[in-house]
C-alpha cells in the first residue's frame, strides 16, 4: 500500500495564458515503511510537490493520495496530526526553550501532556538534544535541527516529510540522522520523503527519485538506477540522465512541451517494480497492517480532537514569544507612556515666559508708577480726575501674561520687537489720563485728539498666530477690567466700560480653555490606535518568514484558529495599554472629565481594538515588515491631518469634510470630546455614533482579515 | 579564447608560487570573557595555478576564512598572505581589482539587467565601456545566459547564479573565490562550471577557491582542505586522500577525520591537528593529482584537458609548509614574491587613483538605477511630500466655515427676517450688529432664549446670542447719556452670549469674531452720524503688526515646521534603509571585495540622495508656496538652502539609524518612533513658549526646533541671514549634520573592529 501517490500531477503558477510550468504530469509512488529520497536542484518543482503533497497547494490537475486520502478533505488528517513535516529552514520560535518547543508541537497535535512527557525523553536521548531549559537561539545551528527533527517526530506520524533536514550539517550528525531514520522505518510502517542536495547519501534510502523541470526522471532503487546506468555513483547517473533530457528537450519542439511524454519509458517501468520489491523486502511488515481498522478509527479521534488544545499551545507560543523579548516590552509599555507625556507637556500649553514691552510716556521714570502712595482716581460730584492711570493699568496687567519689559521711547520698544527680544509693546501717551478723562466725560463731545491720546496702543509681532491670539485676548481684558474698575472708583456703573457684547459663562467649558484640552481626546485616540497597530502588524508576517506558520499549518493548524490565537493574546496585551494609558492621562495629568470614565474607557477600548485588527490586516496583507510599516505609517499621517484632531473639521473644504466623516478617527473623536467635556452619556447621539462607527470599522477589518487569510491559504 | 593564451606564455618563468598562505590563524567573534573560536591555529596553502577545494559544514570557520582572505575581517593573530601581499593594504590589489569573489547568495539586485550588472561591476574594475562590452559578450555565449537585457529577478535560479558567477570572472583575476558557487544548482550546470574551472587553471596563473557542501564534485579539484570546528583536517589532493585512509569516496574521509577529531576533542589534547594528518603525506610525494573525474567527463561539451606539464612542474615544487612543527615562516616563497609584488603595487595604486571615477559613476548609476525601477519607492519619493503638503494646506489652519448659532433677537417680534436700516437711523440695531457678524457664521433665530441655550446644549450651535427687545433704544440711550446711564439701560443694552467652549479653537474664534463684529458695527454707526468712530471702540487699539498681518493664520505658523519635518523625515525614511539594504542583499560585500570603499559608498549615497532631496524640496515649496500661497517675506534662496541642509540632516540621521540597525525592521521602527517625539517637541504644532522650562531647553537641542524658527523667522518675518535667529537655525544644522556624520563613523568603525 502507498503512503503517498502523485498521479499526472500537473502544476503552474501564473496566468493559464502563460503558465510557468513546475510539475509536469508527474507519477510519484512511496510505499509505506521505506524511505524516499526526492532529489534534484533547487527551483525543479521539490518544493512545489511537498506542498501539494501536505495539502498546502492544489494540484491544476491530476491526483495525490496522500494515507490513502485526498489531502485537505475532512478527516484525512492532512495537514494534521498523521504527517510531521520539517520544513528546510528551521522554522521554530527562537524565543522559546526546547522542552516548550517540543511541547508546542505536541500540543498542536493534540497529545496529553503525560504522553509528550515520555515521546520527549525518548526522542531526547535519541537524537541527543540540548538541555530543555535552553532557548532555541542559544543552541547551534546543529542542535537547532535536531529539534526541529524532534518537533516533526513527536506524534509518531504515519507519513514523515523532511526538508533538507541534512544541509549543511556536520558529517558526524548527519550519519546520525540517517541512521535513526533507517531505524525507524525498519520497525514501522511509518514512510518518509526527505530530499537532499547530497545526492550520495541518498543511497541509505529504499527509493529515490530523481527529479528535474517539474518530473521524475527515475524511481527506483538506488542499486538498480546506478546499474541500470552502470555508473559506480548516483550523481553520474543523474547527470547522464540529465543529459538525456536536455538533449530531449532541444529535439523536440517547444509548443508541445505539455504533452510531451517525457522520457516515458522510465517511470511506467519503475513503478511496478518497486511495488514488487517492496512485497520482497518488507514481508515482516505485512501483521502490522492488518491493524489497519483500529488505527482508522484513532485517527479520526486523533483529527477530530477539540480546537482547545491548539488554541493553548498557541497562545503560550505568543506570550513565551512576546516576554521573552524585553525590547518589545519596554517599546509596549514606555512608548505608550513617553508619547503621551511628549503630548501633554509639549503642545497646546498657555505659553509663558513672554515678554512685552511697555512705553509709558506718562512718567518720566518707571518707577514712579509703583509708588504706592500715589492716588490714581481723585472722584468728585460730578467728575473724576485721572492721575497717570496708565500706571494701574501696568500694575494691573502684572507679568503673568507676560513679563513687563519698560522702555524710554517708542523707537526703542520698536527696535527691540523687531529684533523679537520682546513679543510686542504698549504705548501710552503723554497725556493718557488727561485724554481718557475727557473721552469719559464728553463722551462724542471729545476732540479727536482725546480720542487719538486716550487709547492704549498695542503693536504685536503676528506671526505666531496662537500666541498673538493670546496676547490680544489677554490685554483686552485687562484693559476692560481696569476701565471697570476705573469707573467703579468714580461712582460710575461698570457695564459701560466695555463694549456691550457680553460673553456670558460659557455652556460647555471654560473661557481660558487650552489648546490641548481640544487635541486630547483625538491625540489619545490615535495613539492607542496605532500603538495597537505597531504591535501587530508584525505577527503575521515574522511568523511567516521565520517558516512557524507554514510548520503549523501543516501540524493541521487552521489560518483562523492562528487569527483567534493572536487576537486573544493580542487583546489581552492591548487592554493592559489601554488601561496604562487610561491611568496614565487620569492620574498624572488630571484631564477634567465631565462624563462617565466607563463610556470613555469602553471607546477608547474599542478603537484599541480596531488598531489592533488594522494591524492584523497589514500582516495578513503585506508580505515584508517594510511595506507593513510603510503602511502603518502611510495610514498615520493622513488619520492625524485629516480627522480634526489638530483643527476643526469645519475648517476644511466642503468636499472633504463628507469624506472625512467616514475615516474611522473623526466622528468617535467628536463623542469623546463630547464624552468629556460636555459629559453626555452614551444615550446621546453625537455620543453613540462615535461606538457604532468603530464597530463598523471592526468589522470590516475583521472579515477583511478573514478573506485575506482564506485567500492566502 | 586569446586571453589565456598569453597568460600561458607569462606563467612560465615563475613556476610554483602560493597564491594564498595562512600561517597559525586564529579568529574568535564575541567578547573575550565569551569568545567562540572560529579558527583555531589554521594554516592553508593554496598554490597558483590549483582549484582548490574547501569543504565543511556550514559554521565550521569557510565564511569566516575567506572573508579573511579577501580583506574583508582581520585575523586576532596570524598571517595571511594573498598574492604576494598583505590583503587590505595599500597596492595589494586586495580587495579589488585581482580577486574575483562569488558570494554564496546570488548578491545581485534584482532590478537590473544582465548588462547593468555587468557594467556596474566593470565600472567598478575601472574597465573601459568597450571592454565590458566584448566581455559581456563572451560570458552571455559561454554560461549560455538570456538576452542582456533581461532583468535579473525575471531570470530562473539557475541564470541568476550563472550571472553571478559571470560577474565573479568578468574581469579575469588571479585568484577567483567562489563560495558553494554550485548549491542546488542542475547537475548540467555544475558539470559545466567545474570544466571551467578546470580551464582557466590549466595556464597556471589563475588559482581558483572553491567552497562546496558536495563533498564528491571536489574529486576535480587538485587540492581539498577538509575544515572542520576551525581547523583544517587535512590539506591534500583527492586520491592521496582517498589512497591514505583507504575509502571510496571522500564523503567517508571526512567522516573518518571528523570521527578522529571528536575522539581527540574528548581526550581533551587539541594539539596542532592538522599536522599530525599532513604528516601522512609525506609519503606520497606530489600533493596533487590529475582530478580524477576529469576521465568521465568527456561527456560534456566544454573541452576538458589538463596540461600535464603544468601539473608535473607543480607536483615537484610542491611545498609541505604544513609539515613545519616550528612557528619559522614559511620557504621563501613570500621573499621570492617581492618583486613581482612592487611592480603589482605601483601598477594598484595607479588603477586605484583612476577607478575612482569609474566607481562613483557605477555607484551612483547603480542607485538612480534602483531607485528609477523601483515604483513604489517612486512613489513614496516624490507623490508623499505633495500628498502631505496638499493634505495639511487643506485641512490645517482655514478658518472654519459654518458654524451655526442660536439667535434669539426680542426685537424681531417673531418675524423670520431681520431689515437692517441703512444709514443713520437708530433702528433695528441688533440687526445692524448681526449683519457684521462674519459671513463664516450661519444664524438660526429661535423665538425663546431656553431653545437656544437648550440647541448649543444638544450639539446643534456653538453659541446662543440673546439681544433684548429694546436693545435700540436702550443702545441709543447708553450711547447718549454716557456716564449718567442707569443699570437697567446698560443691561438691555448689552448682547449676552453663551458659547460652547468645548471645542476650544472654534470657541476663541467665535468670541474674538464676536467682538470686532461689535467694533465694526459701532464705528460704521457713528461715522454715519458724523461722530468720531472710536467713540464705540474699546480704547485698546491693536495698530498694525510689527510682523505678521492682523489675521495671522495658523498655517503661516505651522507651514514652516511642516515643510522641515516632510524634508528631513522623507529623508531618514529613504537613507534609513538604503545602506541596510545593500548589506542584507550582499551586494555590499561583493562591492566591497571589488574594492569600493565604505566612504565611496556613503558618498555615492549623499550624491544621490541629495539630488532626490532637490526634487522634493522644490516639489515641497512649490506646492507651499506657490499652490497654496504660504506667507514667504524673505530670500527664497536662504529657505531653499535651509530646507535642503535639513534633508542633509535627515539623511545624515538616516545613515546613523542604518549603521547602528543591524535589521532594515528595527531601522524603521527607529526612524518612525523618532518622529513622533520630535513633530511634538519641536516647537512645529505649537510654540515652545508653551512648554515647562526644562522641556524647553531638551527641545531647543533637538534638530528641527533651531531650524524651524529660523524658516519661520525668514517665511513671515523676511529677516535676512545676518540675524542671529535665523543663521542660528543653520549653524545648529550644520551642527547636526557633523554630530550624526561622526556618530555614524564611530558606530561603523567600533562595529569593525
Amino acid at each position: 500500500m502507498a503512503a503517498v501517490e502523485v498521479r499526472d500531477g500537473f502544476k503552474y503558477y501564473g496566468r493559464s495564458a502563460n503558465p510557468k510550468i513546475i510539475l509536469n504530469f508527474l507519477n510519484m509512488n512511496v510505499p509505506k515503511g521505506s524511505i524516499y529520497g526526492l532529489l534534484g536542484a533547487s527551483g525543479c518543482g521539490k518544493t512545489t510537490l511537498l506542498s501539494c503533497i501536505v495539502g498546502k497547494k492544489q494540484l491544476n490537475n491530476g491526483e495525490v493520495t496522500v494515507l490513502g486520502k485526498k489531502p485537505g478533505a475532512p478527516g484525512s488528517g492532512v495537514p494534521g496530526p498523521r504527517i510531521g513535516y520539517m520544513p528546510q529552514e528551521i522554522a521554530l520560535v527562537e524565543e522559546m526553550t526546547v522542552k516548550e518547543t517540543i511541547y508546542y508541537f505536541g500540543r498542536i497535535y493534540g497529545m496529553s501532556d503525560d504522553k509528550i512527557r515520555e515521546k520527549y525523553k525518548l526522542l531526547r536521548d535519541l537524537l541527543q538534544l540540548p538541555p530543555a531549559q535552553q532557548l532555541v537561539k542559544k543552541c547551534s545551528g546543529g542542535q537547532q535541527r535536531r529539534v526541529s527533527f524532534a518537533s516533526a517526530m513527536i506524534h509518531d506520524p504515519e507519513l514523515l516529510i523532511l526538508d533538507e533536514p541534512t544541509v549543511g550539517l556536520d558529517p558526524i550528525l548527519r550519519e546520525k540522522i540517517w541512521d535513526f531514520l533507517v531505524e525507524s522505518t525498519r520497525n514501522s510502517k511509518m514512510a518518509v520523503i526527505i530530499t537532499t542536495h547530497y545526492i550520495e547519501e541518498a543511497k541509505k534510502a529504499n527509493i529515490i527519485g530523481l527529479m528535474r523541470n517539474g518530473i521524475l526522471l527515475a524511481e527506483d532503487t538506488p542499486e538498480r538506477i546506478m546499474n541500470k546506468f552502470e555508473s559506480n555513483s548516483i550523481e553520474e547517473a543523474f547527470l547522464i540522465l540529465s543529459q538525456k533530457q536536455g538533449d530531449d528537450i532541444i529535439t523536440s519542439n517547444p509548443a508541445d512541451f505539455k504533452k510531451h511524454p517525457i522520457i516515458p519509458a522510465l517511470p511506467g517501468d519503475v513503478i511496478p517494480s518497486i511495488e514488487f520489491e517492496n512485497r520482497n523486502t518488507n514481508i515482516e511488515k505485512n501483521p502490522i497492517n492488518y491493524n489497519c481498522n483500529d488505527d482508522d478509527f484513532d485517527n479520526r479521534k486523533r483529527v477530530f480532537f477539540t480546537t482547545r488544545g491548539r488554541i493553548k499551545a498557541l497562545m503560550t507560543k505568543n506570550f513565551v514569544q512576546l516576554f521573552r523579548q524585553p525590547s518589545g516590552i519596554i517599546f509596549m509599555l514606555m512608548f505608550p507612556l513617553i508619547q503621551l507625556s511628549c503630548f501633554y507637556l509639549a503642545i497646546g500649553k498657555t505659553p509663558t515666559n513672554l515678554r512685552i514691552g511697555i512705553v509709558n510716556e506718562e512718567v518720566d521714570d518707571i518707577h514712579n508708577c509703583f509708588n504706592s502712595s500715589m492716588k490714581t482716581v481723585t472722584a468728585y460730584n460730578e467728575t473724576c480726575e485721572f492721575n497717570k492711570v496708565s500706571c494701574r493699568y501696568i500694575k494691573e496687567l502684572g507679568d503673568g501674561t507676560a513679563h513687563r519689559i519698560y522702555f524710554k521711547t517708542k523707537e526703542d520698544a520698536f527696535d527691540a520687537a523687531r529684533r523679537t527680544d520682546v513679543i510686542g509693546f504698549l504705548h501710552f501717551s503723554h497725556n493718557f489720563s488727561e485724554s481718557l478723562q475727557e473721552r469719559l466725560n464728553d463722551g462724542r463731545f471729545a476732540s479727536n485728539a482725546a480720542f487719538e491720546y486716550g487709547q492704549l496702543n498695542v503693536r504685536l509681532d503676528q506671526t505666531d498666530q496662537q500666541i498673538s491670539y493670546f496676547l490680544e485676548r489677554r490685554l483686552r481684558e485687562a484693559f476692560e477690567n481696569f476701565l471697570a474698575n476705573l469707573l467703579e472708583d468714580c461712582g460710575i456703573p461698570r457695564g459701560i466700560a466695555g463694549s456691550p457684547v457680553h460673553i456670558m459663562k460659557p455652556i460647555f467649558g471654560t473661557l481660558d480653555s487650552q489648546f490641548q484640552q481640544y487635541v486630547a481626546p483625538g491625540v489619545v485616540m490615535t495613539m492607542v490606535f496605532f500603538l495597537a497597530t505597531l504591535m501587530t502588524a508584525a505577527v503575521f508576517i515574522s511568523e511567516r518568514t521565520d517558516g512557524v506558520w507554514d510548520r503549523t499549518l501543516v501540524a493541521g493548524v487552521s489560518a483562523n484558529e492562528m487569527l483567534w490565537a493572536h487576537l486573544l493574546s493580542q487583546f489581552i496585551i492591548m487592554a493592559f495599554q489601554s488601561f496604562e494609558v487610561i491611568m496614565y492621562i487620569g492620574l498624572v495629568f488630571n484631564v477634567t472629565n465631565h462624563g462617565n470614565p466607563a463610556t470613555l474607557i469602553g471607546l477608547l477600548t474599542m478603537t484599541a481594538f480596531c488598531g489592533m485588527l488594522f494591524g492584523l490586516l497589514i500582516s495578513v496583507y503585506c508580505s515584508s515588515h517594510t511595506m507593513a510599516n510603510f503602511v502603518a505609517t502611510g495610514a498615520f499621517y493622513p488619520m492625524i491631518i485629516l480627522c480634526g484632531l489638530l483643527w476643526p473639521l469645519e475648517g476644511m473644504p466642503k468636499l472633504l469634510q463628507h469624506i472625512v466623516m467616514f475615516f474611522p478617527f473623526t466622528i468617535p473623536t467628536i463623542s469623546a470630546r463630547n464624552i468629556l467635556e460636555k459629559g453626555w452619556s452614551i444615550m446621546d447621539f453625537q455620543v453613540y455614533n462615535g461606538f457604532i462607527v468603530m464597530a463598523m470599522w471592526i468589522v470590516i477589518f475583521f472579515t477583511a482579515c478573514v478573506i485575506g487569510l482564506k485567500r492566502g491559504s | 579564447m586569446s586571453y589565456s593564451a598569453n597568460d600561458e606564455e607569462s606563467a612560465r618563468p615563475e613556476i610554483r608560487q602560493d597564491a594564498v598562505v595562512i600561517r597559525h590563524a586564529f579568529k574568535t567573534y564575541g567578547k573575550k570573557k565569551n569568545a567562540l573560536p572560529v579558527l583555531q591555529n589554521l594554516n592553508m596553502t593554496v598554490q597558483k595555478g590549483t582549484i582548490y577545494g574547501l569543504l565543511g559544514a556550514s559554521g565550521c570557520g569557510k565564511t569566516t576564512l575567506l572573508s579573511c582572505i579577501v580583506g574583508r575581517r582581520r585575523l586576532d593573530t596570524g598571517e595571511i598572505n594573498v598574492l604576494g601581499g598583505k590583503p587590505g593594504h595599500r597596492g595589494s590589489g586586495v580587495p579589488g581589482k585581482r580577486v574575483g569573489y562569488m558570494p554564496q547568495e546570488i548578491a545581485l539586485y534584482g532590478e537590473f539587467t544582465i548588462k547593468e550588472t555587468m557594467m556596474y561591476f566593470g565600472w567598478i574594475f575601472g574597465m573601459e565601456s568597450k571592454e565590458i562590452e566584448e566581455r559581456l559578450q563572451f560570458l552571455l555565449n559561454f554560461l549560455d545566459l538570456p538576452s542582456k537585457n533581461r532583468l535579473v529577478k525575471n531570470l530562473s535560479g539557475g541564470q541568476q547564479r550563472r550571472v553571478s558567477f559571470a560577474v565573479a570572472l568578468m574581469h579575469d583575476p588571479e585568484l577567483l573565490i567562489l563560495d558553494e558557487p554550485t548549491v542546488g544548482v542542475d547537475p548540467l550546470l555544475r558539470q559545466s562550471i567545474w570544466s571551467h574551472l578546470v580551464h582557466i587553471t590549466k595556464a597556471g596563473q589563475k588559482t581558483v577557491i572553491i567552497t562546496t557542501h558536495y563533498i564528491e564534485e571536489a574529486r576535480q579539484a587538485h587540492c581539498i582542505g577538509l575544515m572542520r570546528s576551525g581547523h583544517l583536517l587535512a590539506e591534500e589532493s583527492p586520491s592521496v586522500l582517498l589512497n591514505i585512509y583507504k575509502c571510496a569516496s571522500l564523503e567517508e574521509v571526512f567522516l573518518k577525520l571528523s570521527r578522529i577529531q571528536s575522539q581527540k576533542l574528548t581526550d581533551a589534547t587539541p594539539v596542532n591537528f592538522s599536522n599530525n594528518i599532513s604528516l601522512h603525506s609525506m609519503g606520497f610525494n606530489g600533493k596533487k593529482d590529475k582530478p580524477s573525474s576529469s576521465q568521465d567527463n568527456g561527456i560534456v561539451g566544454l573541452n576538458f584537458h589538463q596540461s600535464k606539464e603544468v601539473l608535473i612542474n607543480d607536483a615537484n615544487g610542491s611545498i609541505y609548509t604544513l609539515n613545519d612543527e616550528s612557528y619559522t615562516q614559511p620557504p621563501a616563497a613570500i621573499n621570492k614574491k617581492t618583486k613581482p609584488k612592487s611592480e603589482k603595487t605601483t601598477e594598484c595604486t595607479d588603477l586605484c587613483n583612476v577607478t575612482t571615477k569609474g566607481k562613483m559613476k557605477a555607484l551612483l548609476t547603480k542607485n538612480f538605477l534602483r531607485m528609477w525601477r523601483n515604483v513604489g519607492v517612486m512613489l513614496f519619493i516624490f507623490a508623499l511630500p505633495v500628498m502631505q503638503v496638499i493634505l495639511f494646506c487643506l485641512a490645517i489652519g482655514r478658518d472654519p466655515q459654518g458654524l451655526n448659532i442660536a439667535i434669539v433677537n426680542g426685537e424681531m417680534n417673531d418675524t423670520t427676517t431681520c431689515n437692517v436700516v441703512p444709514g443713520c437711523k437708530l433702528q433695528n440695531l441688533s440687526c445692524r450688529y448681526l449683519s457684521h457678524l462674519n459671513t463664516s457664521v450661519v444664524k438660526n433665530y429661535y423665538s425663546q432664549l431656553e431653545d437656544a441655550q437648550d440647541a448649543v446644549r444638544n450639539g446643534y450651535a456653538w453659541g446662543a446670542i440673546y439681544i433684548t427687545e429694546n436693545f435700540t433704544d436702550a443702545f441709543t440711550a447708553r450711547a447718549s447719556l454716557g456716564r449718567d446711564s442707569d443699570d437697567e439701560t446698560l443691561d438691555q443694552s448689552e448682547i449676552k452670549v453663551w458659547l460652547d467652549m468645548s471645542n476650544q479653537q472654534i470657541g476663541v474664534m467665535l468670541n474674538r469674531d464676536l467682538q470686532l463684529a461689535y467694533r465694526d458695527f459701532a464705528m460704521s454707526l457713528l461715522s454715519e452720524c458724523d461722530n468720531n468712530p472710536k467713540l464705540g471702540d474699546v480704547p485698546i487699539q491693536f495698530r498694525e503688526p510689527i510682523y505678521g498681518t492682523m489675521n495671522p493664520s495658523f498655517t503661516d505658523f505651522v507651514a514652516p515646521g511642516v515643510i522641515l519635518t516632510i524634508v528631513f523625515f522623507l529623508a531618514v525614511a529613504l537613507t534609513s534603509s538604503a545602506l541596510i539594504i545593500e548589506r542584507t542583499e550582499g551586494l555590499l560585500d561583493r562591492s566591497w571585495v571589488a574594492g569600493v570603499s565604505p566612504s565611496e559608498i556613503l558618498f555615492s549615497h549623499v550624491i544621490t540622495q541629495f539630488v532626490v532631496m532637490c526634487g522634493q524640496t522644490s516639489l515641497v515649496l512649490i506646492f507651499m508656496l506657490v499652490v497654496f500661497g504660504v506667507t514667504n517675506n524673505g530670500d527664497l534662496f536662504w529657505v531653499i538652502v535651509l530646507t535642503l541642509l535639513q534633508g542633509m540632516c535627515g539623511m545624515c540621521f538616516g545613515f546613523l539609524i542604518s549603521s547602528i540597525c543591524e535589521l532594515e525592521r528595527n531601522a524603521i521602527q527607529l526612524a518612525l518612533g523618532s518622529f513622533y517625539p520630535t513633530l511634538l517637541l519641536s516647537g512645529v504644532i505649537w510654540p515652545i513658549e508653551g512648554m515647562p522650562i526644562v522641556l524647553r531647553y531638551i527641545s531647543l537641542c533637538l534638530p528641527l526646533t533651531l531650524a524651524t524658527s529660523s524658516l519661520r523667522s525668514i517665511l513671515t518675518r523676511g529677516w535676512e541671514i545676518v540675524k542671529d535667529e535665523v543663521y542660528g537655525g543653520f549653524l545648529a544644522t550644520l551642527a547636526w549634520i557633523a554630530l550624526f556624520l561622526i556618530l555614524t563613523l564611530l558606530v561603523l568603525r567600533s562595529k569593525r573592529g
